[in-house]
């Protein structure tokens, strides 16, 4: 039940990110008024995007490898019952 | 047979892991405190010292499908197909934002978040490629199919790494040519950012070598599964 909570407050928080972030983005200067040392949200875009991704994917290999985990280890044990001595 | 702690914490994937930490940690601190500014671009440039690495890693991942993928057809041991659907997965993620990471970098500079410049479509299309052989791997109607489908799609699909790469040269248009590797060149590149941008090649190496490791257990446990579940079936 939590589990399933806190990963909708984690899509509904990356869904709030890229949308404000893309909104951010639309509205930022261009080759039009380029300034050196502004567009760092672009900088910034980026490296938090990237750094999200990896979370995100790590996150969901560890999750599925706990799940298999016990998910073979239920059967096994279920295996073993019904195996005849 | 499944035995007693048949997924052990590898030590090789916690050495892997804890690298690859300090390594992006001393990455960013080149990025973001030593490296200069550059003169045209700015601070925006910065984006080059994840966009390549990450460009780099998404043709190594390609890389390791392709051999995986010969092996595979070779000898036919199911390893070798693991290996390959793990790398191919890892490598649309990387490719993916690859793809991302240019448009965000073009946008300020080049004025578009996208252009049908050779080395960003024939990058889409590397893109699609895989995306296409993840696909083909899930709609296969039995294992056995989606291994020698996508083996013969992962020997295909590569021809377009070497494309992508030498785009830039072959055919002249708005992305920037190599500033470094052999066709760089030389000076191209000013030598703390040389620096600077090997730290963050390693880093994202050693970064793939670890999730490359994660994604290869879990289809080992998934293989496992299916295994036991047709023993099951078969009682």
């Amino acid at each position: 039940m939590f589990r399933n909570r806190f990963q909708w407050v984690i899509v509904g928080a990356t869904s709030v990110w890229l949308i404000s972030t893309g909104v951010v983005l639309g509205n930022e200067s261009t080759t039009d008024d380029f300034n050196r040392e502004g567009n760092l949200s672009f900088l910034f875009a980026v490296y938090i995007l990237t750094w999200a991704a990896f979370f995100a994917y790590m996150f969901y290999i560890n999750r599925r490898q706990r799940d298999l985990k016990k998910e073979i280890e239920e059967l096994k044990k279920m295996l073993e019952k019904e195996t005849p001595p | 047979m499944v035995t007693e702690n048949q997924f052990p914490a590898d030590p090789i994937r916690v050495v892997l892991l804890f690298l690859s930490g300090i390594l992006m940690f001393i990455s960013l601190w080149l990025i973001f405190m030593w490296a200069p500014m550059e003169q045209v671009m700015g601070q925006v440039q910065r984006i080059f010292y994840f966009h390549v690495p990450i460009a780099w890693v998404g043709f190594l991942a390609f890389s390791v499908v392709f051999f995986s993928s010969i092996l595979y057809l070779w000898k036919g041991e199911r390893h070798w197909d693991a290996l390959g659907h793990s790398a191919a997965e890892i490598g649309v993620l990387f490719t993916t934002l690859m793809v991302i990471s240019g448009a965000v970098w073009a946008k300020p500079v080049w004025g578009v978040w996208w252009t049908w410049d050779p080395r960003l479509t024939t990058s889409l299309i590397l893109w699609l490629l895989y995306a296409g052989y993840l696909m083909l791997r899930a709609y296969s109607p039995t294992n056995a199919q989606a291994a020698r489908y996508s083996a013969v799609l992962g020997v295909i699909a590569f021809v377009d790494v070497p494309i992508v790469y030498f785009a830039v040269s072959w055919w002249r248009n708005i992305h920037p040519e190599m500033v470094v590797g052999p066709l760089a060149e030389s000076g191209a590149l000013e030598g703390s950012m040389v620096t600077t941008l090997l730290v963050s090649l390693a880093a994202f190496t050693v970064l793939f070598g670890y999730m490359l490791l994660e994604r290869f257990s879990l289809r080992n446990m998934e293989d496992t599964l299916g295994s036991i579940k047709s023993q099951k079936g078969g009682m």
